[in-house]
């Protein structure tokens, strides 16, 4: 890479910087009281604000220029770029903070960047948390490949990385389930399963359309994206979208309105992870130390400039002026900051202690992470906890698994705090002020106002139990809203993470229900196909074949609307085009494809003639009779959907499909497809074409079928062979056939 | 050009800022590469330093170097350059105070003043630092010709009919092997492929497109192919002052086989590969890199990820003993002549940074 001449920004065209837009903002409590005083995109991992690593990431991709949005304490944000090193004159990347306090989603975000019309070319939207050491640019020039080529309404790349379910990284609440196109990457389904459900339902239309699909389980979402310059006009456009995740789906569903598209790329060999709460950030800051992430590693991309970071075996870090005591031990995957003392006796093994911090003697310290200047004061023990900067454990306090303490907070001594507590060191507000907090602004004032509303007797009561000489409250995790409930019980599950059975049961029944998806996407259907009837699963000796195995899916709630709109426009004689106009609409109500629509028509047709005479479908000559009038009546709205010879055979296999599920009618079919060859709905080149095709692989059920309707239909082939034949004299005959 | 100072400055903190990063993400091609952009950009810090005296330049140098060392530890070569660099600073100091002492005495005493003592490196030549300029330009020139150099000793070391192993990529090993070949010399190579970086493929790829009979092999196969080999030629990270070598993981059990069958293992490595420190183990920052686990394990495995500790060295020790012979641009040297080469290019007071 040879360094930029001074003049870069000259010599390169508008479009050709890359650009970025950094999310500084999760827009959610999952940290808990963490997040109160410092936004998320500044937590340390590993002893390094986490926004640095996505910069970094960002810089290593060639990026040139890139907008941070802040929202959420922006202030301390913008104050950490303007120190960091991007601000230098010598940065090849141009770091600018976008302020804006009233965001309160993603989509709020990106509408304040396309207000102040800060893109102009294809950009790279990543959260403010992620850790990468993949090349972004490389998927940005795949993007740009592909929208400048074939698929020009490209309008997202979405950068997932392989993970199996169960992983450590993978969180349960970004568990999902994707199809791809097989061939070119396009997203084609994308649906978060929130539950252990074992059962997936996927709109048929896909499983029809394509051919070649892919169905994924097993990736992670790394919330890292490229978006074509329109992505912030459609956030603009459609202020509804909150999330990316609302965008995906709004495309995925509107895409033949609008025509944009959706892909996927899939990294493989490369590190990209989102730290989402807090499983994520002890599952990420164990990469780090693993050195997954080279080369962001503590001991190349340490603390700061300058400071070294010595690199020892089992995965120990420490900076150069640690004090270690003797006889204090650092067994594995342990990062310990600069400045900070141990004192003897100390076991830590699986932790990270920033810098300036005091451990006394007998410590036990485990898979904990100790922000800077925290002092845990002689025979602690410490399992599985966050410990944020300024906080003291005063002596002989056992933390149990999954406890915060956020900023300052003081316990002890001599007490044990119960597994998953999270104090912090203020009072907390009530919940609805708890709520503005997390998401916008600060108001000191309320605090304070709050603190002296709230009872003194609880407040000692409290302090009682954490220590006679605390200073810490309770923090309760917020839960108004199914999104915050869910985030409590994800920080639960972080402190029983290490406890591997939980863990590894939930990979086993995970993985069984992938398996179920793959291998019977009739099962997965199940739900749509509602009128399927169980006896219709076998083979039906009187058919020779398991008619349910062939037959088009249909919706049922859709055909029995399609009937009733038929129904309704001819009694109060609604015109052609606007019943096209109500079909259409239902078409898209019930998100149906368009085969179903026009194979359905010519049996709603022979359905209306029963339902107008409340009568049942059977095979009484009174509504073969309907029929005909009917279809002659029709033949133009029909012509509309069934015109060309494609078409045709679609609404032919759709009249077999009708004969077969009323057997009364099976040997009528060839009289309905002659009512609607008269009616010149059908033409007589398909009627053959249908007749003689042999698409199907012989033995097969569709082939089975196939022979089946043919040797119904066989009276009506010979009499059109010999009319042609002939060729005189066709209209005659109408009764041949029958 | 108004403020043309000030533009430079700027250019220059980008271009170290680019080189420190490029190191940091192991983006190199190469040591000679490390080693020529390390001079390059040695020869703009002394362009544009302002100083009275060779004692500022040096302590500027130094500092400037410390700043570019400091990226990565264990890339020593770019702490052997500035070494070098400030051994001609002195030097040239040195030979300007001798003409300068010249000029003073006459014939008569010149005799006995055949050496002289540089004092504190104060007193102030203004010439001194165009002479360091070229002088450092010089150093530049002999570099980028070095693997060419060894190169041309090859037909001396490698003869007709020879077995040669080696193992991972080494450019001057395959320079060496190439102008062997040039010379028509037949000979046959084995090319240990050098997991996890499996730098040998491309190795075996490169020999056999020079028409070489080439085999690649695994390093568990060292063992088997090792009776059958006439001897080892093997390139290097850096030679230290004990004449031990720091090479890509899998050199040392490869050295230890070969002395095991009493084959020679030569060492083909330019001379700014010697470095004056010692750095065998692990405790030093500087021996060794660490590569991340993704060589050995895929990180979509969620069972093994949380219940194994990888490993990935990127280096190997390998202790003098085993080592027969360097192969340097200067010609072929015994290892145990490794130290006096140290004394000769780096001065005594730029050991320590």
């Amino acid at each position: 890479m040879a360094p930029k001449g001074k003049g870069r920004n000259e010599d390169l065209k508008q479009e050709d910087v890359l650009q970025a837009v950094v999310i500084a903002d999760s827009f959610n409590v999952r940290f808990g009281p963490v997040t109160r005083d410092k936004p998320r995109a500044l937590l340390p991992l590993v002893n390094v604000p986490l926004l640095d690593y996505t910069l970094e990431a960002l810089a290593t991709s060639g990026v040139q220029e890139v907008f941070v949005v802040c929202c959420h304490l922006g202030d301390q944000v913008r104050g950490h770029i303007r120190q960091s090193k991007w601000q230098d004159c010598g940065s090849p990347m141009a770091v600018t903070a976008v302020m804006s306090d009233s965001c309160l989603s993603m989509g709020d975000a990106l509408r304040e960047i396309d207000s102040k019309a800060l893109i102009r070319t294809d950009f790279i939207l990543i959260m403010g948390d992620i850790v990468a050491n993949m090349d972004i640019g490389q998927v940005v020039k795949e993007h740009k490949a592909r929208t400048q080529g074939k698929d020009k309404s490209s309008v997202m790349t979405l950068v997932f990385r392989v993970a199996q379910p169960g992983h450590r990284a993978r969180t349960k609440e970004e568990n999902m389930f994707l199809i791809e196109q097989g061939d070119t990457g396009r997203l084609l389904y994308f649906k978060k399963t929130k539950d252990d459900s074992r059962k997936i339902a996927v709109p048929m239309d896909i499983l029809m359309e394509h051919d070649d699909i892919i169905v994924h389980n097993d990736l992670m979402d790394c919330h890292i994206s490229v978006c074509s310059p329109s992505v912030p006009t459609l956030f603009t456009d459609n202020f509804d979208y909150q999330t990316r995740d609302d965008f995906v789906k709004g495309i995925l569903i509107d895409e033949e309105i609008m025509g944009n598209k959706i892909h996927i790329n899939i990294v493989r060999d490369k590190f990209a992870a989102r730290v989402s709460n807090m499983q994520t950030y002890d599952a990420i800051s164990k990469d780090v130390i693993c050195r997954w992430t080279l080369p962001y590693v503590p001991d190349i991309y340490g603390s700061g400039s300058g400071e070294r970071v010595k690199y020892g075996p089992h995965n120990v870090y420490c900076s150069k002026d640690v004090t270690l005591a003797r006889g204090c031990e650092l067994k594995r995957d342990v990062v310990v900051g600069s400045g900070t003392r141990v004192g003897s006796g100390t076991d830590i093994s699986r932790c990270v202690i920033g810098k300036n911090c005091h451990i006394g003697d007998n410590v036990t310290l485990h898979n904990s992470y100790l922000w800077d200047n925290v002092r845990v004061e002689d025979n602690c023990e410490v399992d599985t906890a966050l410990l944020c900067s300024g906080v003291s454990v005063l002596s002989n306090v056992v933390l149990k698994r999954g406890v915060i303490l956020a900023w300052n907070v003081v316990v002890g001594p001599n007490v044990t705090i119960a597994q998953g507590t999270q104090l912090m060191s203020e009072p907390q507000r009530d919940e609805f002020d708890d709520n503005d907090l997390s998401f916008g602004d600060d108001d000191a004032q309320q605090l304070q106002s709050v603190k002296e509303k709230q009872g003194e007797n609880e407040e000692e009561t409290e302090a009682e139990s954490y220590g006679a000489q605390s200073k810490a409250f309770l923090f309760k995790p917020y839960v108004d809203s199914d999104d915050e409930d869910e985030a409590a019980v994800i920080e639960c599950q972080w402190g029983k993470s290490a406890s591997d059975s939980e863990e590894r049961n939930s990979y086993e029944s995970e993985s069984e229900s992938e398996e179920e998806e793959e291998d019977s996407e009739g099962e997965a259907m199940g739900d749509f196909d509602a009128d399927s009837e169980e006896e219709e699963d076998v083979v039906d000796s009187a058919l020779g074949f398991s008619p349910k195995a062939c037959m088009m899916r249909r919706n049922t709630d859709f055909y029995q609307e399609l009937v009733d709109t038929i129904v309704r426009g001819h009694t109060e004689k609604i015109t052609d085009d606007n019943l096209i106009l109500e079909i259409n609409s239902l078409k898209h109500a019930y998100t149906v494809p368009i085969d179903e629509v026009i194979a359905s028509l010519p049996c709603a047709m022979f359905e209306m003639g029963a339902s107008l005479n409340n009568a049942k479908v059977t095979a009484d000559s009174k509504l073969f009779v309907l029929f005909k009038k009917n279809v002659e009546r029709y033949a133009p709205l029909l012509s509309k959907y069934i015109k060309n010879a494609e078409t045709q055979l679609v609404a032919i296999n759709g009249l077999g499909d009708f004969v077969i599920r009323n057997s009364e009618l099976r040997p009528k079919l060839p009289q309905l497809i002659n009512f609607l060859y008269d009616a010149d709905v059908l033409s007589e080149g398909s009627i053959l074409s249908w007749f003689n095709s042999n698409r199907f692989q012989p033995g097969s059920n569709d082939a089975l079928r196939h022979e089946f309707l043919k040797k119904l239909v066989q009276p009506l082939v010979k009499w059109l062979q010999e009319a042609e034949e002939e060729s005189s004299e066709e209209d005659d005959d109408d009764d041949d056939d029958e | 050009m108004p403020g043309g100072d000030g533009d430079k400055a700027n250019d220059l903190k980008e271009r170290i800022s680019a080189f420190v990063d490029e190191i940091k993400k192991s983006n190199t091609n190469g040591s000679c590469d490390v080693a020529i952009k390390t001079i390059n950009l040695l020869i703009r810090i002394i362009s544009q330093a302002k100083f009275s005296n060779a004692r500022e330049l040096l302590v500027h140098v130094r500092v400037e170097g410390m700043h570019i060392q400091a990226a990565d530890p264990s890339e020593n070569i770019i702490g052997n350059i500035i070494r070098r660099v400030l051994k001609i600073i002195r030097e040239e100091y040195r030979e300007l105070l001798l003409q300068k002492n010249e000029d003073q005495v006459s014939a008569m005493e010149r005799l006995s003043m055949a050496d002289v003592d540089e004092g504190d490196y104060s007193t102030p030549f203004p010439q001194l630092k165009a002479r360091v300029i070229e002088a450092v330009s010089e150093l530049k020139i002999e570099l980028e010709g070095c693997v060419e150099n060894i190169a041309a000793l090859a037909p001396n070391y490698v003869n007709e009919n020879d077995v040669i192993l080696t193992i991972g990529r080494s450019k001057t090993v395959e320079a060496f092997l190439k102008s062997a070949a040039h010379k028509h010399i037949k000979f046959r190579v084995y090319v240990s492929e050098g997991a996890p970086f499996y730098g040998g493929h491309e190795m075996a790829k490169n020999l056999a497109q020079a028409k070489i009979n080439t085999t690649l092999i695994t390093e568990c196969q060292i063992g088997t192919i090792m009776p059958l080999v006439n001897k080892v030629i093997v390139g290097t990270h850096s030679i230290m002052a004990n004449g031990g070598l720091k090479a890509v993981t899998g050199t040392n059990i490869m050295a230890v086989l070969a002395k095991e069958h009493n084959k020679h293992v030569i060492v083909c490595s330019s001379l700014y590969k010697l470095s004056p420190l010692f750095h065998s183990t692990p405790q030093h920052a500087s021996f060794n890199k660490f590569s991340s686990p993704n060589e050995l394990l895929d990180y979509e495995d969620a069972e093994l990820l949380s219940k194994v500790e990888v490993i990935a060295p990127i280096f190997d020790y390998v202790p003098p003993d085993l080592v027969s012979m360097v192969v340097t641009n200067n010609g072929a040297q015994s290892v145990t002549y490794v130290y006096r080469l140290v004394k000769d290019f780096y001065h005594a007071d730029d050991v320590d940074l």
